[in-house]
């Protein structure tokens, strides 16, 4: 191919890129992140919002909490989402409004205490949150370096590279579809197979008590999303409460243990520094039907965590 | 064996002449249509690298 020749076919391979990265905007705009968005930005009267992943996002019923508490609730729940997007939520939902008087933060085990950090590079599906927003909400948590964030700011303009995940889900539902052709049907819930929730808590007894201990004795803060969240909670005068959401009965043993009492203590101890009440709602459901899966409460789950919790949130006032 | 290396360095751009029982010429045109089909094909597929794939539904 002479150069003039491979000149023309760069351009249309260009046109081409151009073309498909407007598909791909336009294709998925209906993606859980994108609703999200246009949900928290649109301007609903409200006195309460609950940030969280999943567990807030199924488990804080607000039709429930609000009959239960008189007021206006939203769920700003992400499913999967790391702390940085849910700093996002809540920035999109409290950034140009004053009515909100409470956030509630839903969080289970150590997670608020995890010390893996978060790369921009590494967000997509629900953790693209960040790229339809202000990117000086999540910058500092997820670039390393100032290079690192010119990338990132040139990136989030590329759909090809932030609806990726959009993708991807798409491949891996028909992955998924064909790879189970002759075998009986996997169950599912909202949030995927049953059986993937169960990877998300650790499941050995010795892992989780030397976890929380060492949590203590080192003094690890929390991960800086939540940090900041709080901090602006209090400077706004906003209420914050945050809760260890219910989990499966079956878990008990866990929550039993030396290192987890410490961990609630040292937990406390962090909160306090923010005005921030901590909720212990780990053993709140007893009943299998309260679970939709390992980790989500179910909808019948959810109305019954959301009444008590309401009312938790009137006594720790 | 040898057919499918042959198709497959056309398509690829290491040369210019289409081999023996190929069925047409591909005009610059029709290459970079086929760049950006390629593109598009990495981005569905490169996601099998990643170690879990979050569905919402």
């Amino acid at each position: 191919m002479n150069i003039r020749n491979l000149a023309a076919t760069f351009v249309i391979a260009l046109f081409g890129f151009f073309t498909l990265n407007l598909g791909l905007d336009y294709g998925l705009r209906n993606t859980v992140p994108h609703v999200l968005q246009r949900r928290l930005l649109n301007r609903v009267t409200a006195d309460v919002v609950a940030i969280g992943n999943s567990v807030i996002a199924s488990g804080f019923d607000v039709a429930a909490f609000d009959r239960a508490s008189g007021m206006h609730s939203i769920n700003a729940g992400l499913g999967a989402a790391e702390f940085a997007q849910q700093y996002v939520a809540w920035k999109l939902v409290t950034n140009e409004r004053t009515d909100i008087k409470q956030v509630v933060f839903g969080t289970f085990d150590y997670s608020v205490t995890n010390t893996k950090p978060t790369k921009w590079t590494t967000w997509h599906s629900n953790n693209a949150l960040p790229f339809y927003a202000d990117p000086s909400w999540s910058i500092r948590y997820g670039c390393a370096s100032r290079a690192d964030e010119v990338v990132y700011l040139l990136a989030r303009r590329v759909p090809l590279f932030t609806e990726r995940g959009g993708l991807w889900t798409k491949v891996e539902t028909l992955r998924r579809y064909l790879g189970g052709v002759g075998f009986p049907a996997a169950q599912i819930n909202r949030f995927g197979r049953i059986s993937d929730s169960k990877l998300l808590l650790e499941q050995n007894t010795e892992v989780f008590e030397r976890l929380g201990r060492s949590i203590v004795e080192t003094r690890v803060p929390l991960v800086d999303p939540v940090a900041d969240l709080l901090k602006e909670a209090q400077q706004k005068g906003i209420a914050s409460f945050m809760v260890l959401m219910p989990l499966p009965a079956d878990r008990r043993s866990f929550y039993a243990m030396p290192g987890w009492k410490a961990y609630v203590v040292y937990l406390r101890e962090l909160l306090s520094q923010t005005g921030t009440r901590l909720i212990e709602a780990t053993e709140w459901s007893d009943s299998r039907e309260d679970f939709a899966d390992f980790v989500h409460l179910s909808e019948i789950g959810a109305a019954k965590f959301s009444t008590r919790l309401s009312e938790a949130m009137q006594c720790a006032k | 064996m040898t057919t499918i290396i042959q198709w497959c360095e056309y398509l690829g751009g290491v040369t210019d002449t289409p081999p023996r029982g190929f069925p047409m010429h591909i005009t610059w045109l029709l290459f970079g249509f086929w760049w950006t089909l390629l593109t598009a094909l990495i981005a569905m597929f490169c996601g099998q690298s990643s170690k879990f794939i979050y569905i919402d539904f």
